[in-house]
């Protein structure tokens, strides 16, 4: 046994009763709310975006639980525990450069153009933002499958983590999380799913915001960090590590092309996300003081909990167990960001974690699967068969919503056939560059024209499946060189396309960009 | 291994240098795009 480092902390039954505890009640928590959002919705539209009154809180809180996924609240620890400080570039240092320009950028023109064109869903709003059904479709289907692609792997971590400090199999527990995330948002809709989510979000500000102060406080300070992430690797002090792969993901962390790419991405994939884009369709319209509101929610939730994950809370872990984490299969540094909570505050701060990771991960899911279910509900089928009744509607909204969250259970619980686990790595990336151009640059660019953003969407889907073959499974080119072919080429045809094709019409811009609101 | 304090706190320069720069992003942005509105 190293005597220099922790032990690896072994499950006892009180920490296994426990975290079960502490899910249940998160679990009840969301579905209370969930039943309580069933009375705020009568048709189908107000199934999809409630009556567009939420306020600022409920929408800053659920902006940030849509943002955060699993990952951000276990990988991004995992990350800065293996490669040292040069992981929290990529691991989310920058991720208040993302969200907080989404509320400047999309907040409010997606609420204002939502309920000017009589929008419910985002490739709606698109559709009849570009005068065209073909694009709304289009739209609808990329959505659909880059959403599909990432959604798969956002129960992994919380699985494993559930597994690593219960010793209760995974299965179980993540499948009453699934159920009971569908109860929510079937009886809720719109608003019930994004009242959980709120919920959700706030509870993982607060737990992330415990753990990052409480591990830097108990580390010793600064100093102390260094001195001992010194003694194990000096590597491990640089910002830069030069010394790994220039291909593949590890590029974000050795070369200056990759670390000029993490703050693109977090800024494209904010605005971009359509999870994202969703809190902002239920919006109300916001006054100067609400505003306000919504940045600070946001700013708290995303800023201090989420930047010391991505930073401190993995150096400190690499102090206190050294590299013992990789000899766990198959977790490994995925580890790091539990028995961190263990190691400085036992039982209870672990507890805490544990809900707070699936609130990440639950919330993220269920924003990605309500646009997935809308996406086929209401961007294809009443867009081609507008006869559709509501509770037609409805009644395969019920149905969607099940088979988009149970499909992410059953690949985690079996592996991932082998080409989505490919894609999965650049889906996030792809969504970002894409709809950064298709959605948000069309809120303030006249000129933006079907064809542009068409091609766009063309593009950026066969990049990033192309990407992820070449990235991970030829490992000829690094992810962050991919960024920028990707984000370039998104960026070249959507104004190039536009500036040569039929401009919108007049009527439309002037309804979109003179009117007031 | 020994280190002198100026090696150890480098990383951290850059680290207190992004709090206070996406600090400052937040509410000078936020003050920027909210200035002319009108409660």
């Amino acid at each position: 046994m190293n005597t220099q480092f922790l032990p690896i902390p072994e499950i006892t039954l009180t920490m296994a009763i426990t975290s079960s505890i502490g899910i249940a009640v998160l679990l009840g928590i969301s579905i209370l709310l969930g039943i309580l959002g069933k009375k705020e919705w009568k048709s189908f539209d107000e199934y999809l975006v409630g009556k567009r009154d939420m306020g600022p809180i409920v929408t800053g809180c659920a902006l940030s639980a849509s943002y955060l996924s699993g990952w951000a609240f276990c990988g991004s620890t995992g990350i800065v525990y293996s490669v040292g400080f040069s992981g929290m570039w990529f691991a989310g240092m920058w991720s208040l450069f993302g969200v907080i320009p989404c509320i400047w950028v999309a907040s409010g023109k997606t609420r204002s153009f939502a309920v000017k064109l009589g929008a419910t869903t985002v490739p709606e709003l698109m559709g009849r933002r570009y005068e065209s059904k073909m694009l709304q479709t289009v739209v609808s289907a990329c959505m659909l499958l880059f959403l599909f692609i990432y959604s798969v792997g956002q129960l992994k971590a919380a699985g494993g983590v559930w597994y690593a400090v219960t010793g209760f199999p995974p299965v179980l527990c993540l499948f009453l999380g699934v159920f009971i995330a569908w109860i929510y948002m079937v009886l809720g809709g719109y608003v019930g799913t994004n009242w959980s989510m709120a919920f959700q979000g706030a509870f993982l500000g607060i737990t992330g915001a415990i753990l990052g102060i409480w591990a830097l406080v108990a580390s010793g300070g600064f100093l102390e960090i260094s001195s001992k992430l010194l003694q194990q690797d000096p590597k491990l002090l640089s910002l830069i590590r030069p010394d790994l792969p220039k291909v593949g993901p590890t590029e974000f962390f050795s070369s200056w092309v990759g670390l000029l790419a993490a703050p693109l991405i977090f800024f494209t994939m904010a605005i971009g996300f359509p999870h994202n884009l969703g809190r902002f369709l239920g919006m109300k319209k916001m006054n100067k003081k609400e505003y306000w509101v919504l940045v600070l929610i946001v700013w708290a939730i995303t800023g201090i909990p989420v930047m010391l994950a991505c930073s401190t809370n993995g150096l400190i872990t690499r102090t206190l167990f050294g590299p013992q984490l990789f000899k766990i299969e198959p977790w490994k540094a995925d580890l790091a960001a539990p028995f961190l909570s263990y190691a400085i505050g036992g039982i209870p701060l672990q507890t805490l974690y544990v809900m707070g990771l699936f609130a990440a991960t639950l919330s993220t899911l269920a924003g990605m699967v309500m646009i997935m279910s809308a996406n086929v509900t209401r961007d294809i089928i009443t867009l081609w068969r507008p006869s559709t009744t509501d509770k037609t509607l409805i009644r395969w909204s019920y149905f969607l919503i099940a088979l988009f969250l149970f499909l992410p259970f059953y690949w985690t619980w079996k592996r991932p056939p082998e080409l989505l686990s490919v894609f999965m790595g650049l889906a996030a990336m792809g969504l970002g560059a894409i709809f950064f151009f298709v959605t948000a640059m069309s809120f303030y660019w006249k000129r933006a024209t079907k064809w542009g953003a068409f091609w766009t969407v063309v593009y950026g889907t066969v990049a990033t499946l192309v990407g992820g073959y070449i990235v991970f499974t030829k490992k000829i080119l690094g992810m962050a060189t991919m960024e920028f072919i990707l984000l370039g080429g998104c960026l070249v045809l959507f104004f190039v396309v536009s500036l040569i094709t039929k401009p919108p019409s007049r009527e439309l811009i002037d309804k979109l960009f003179t009117e007031a609101d | 291994m020994q280190a002198d304090t100026a090696t150890l706190m480098y990383p951290w320069y850059f680290w207190w240098a992004m709090f206070i720069v996406l600090f400052l992003m937040t509410f000078i942005g936020t003050w920027l795009v909210t200035r002319g509105w009108k409660e």
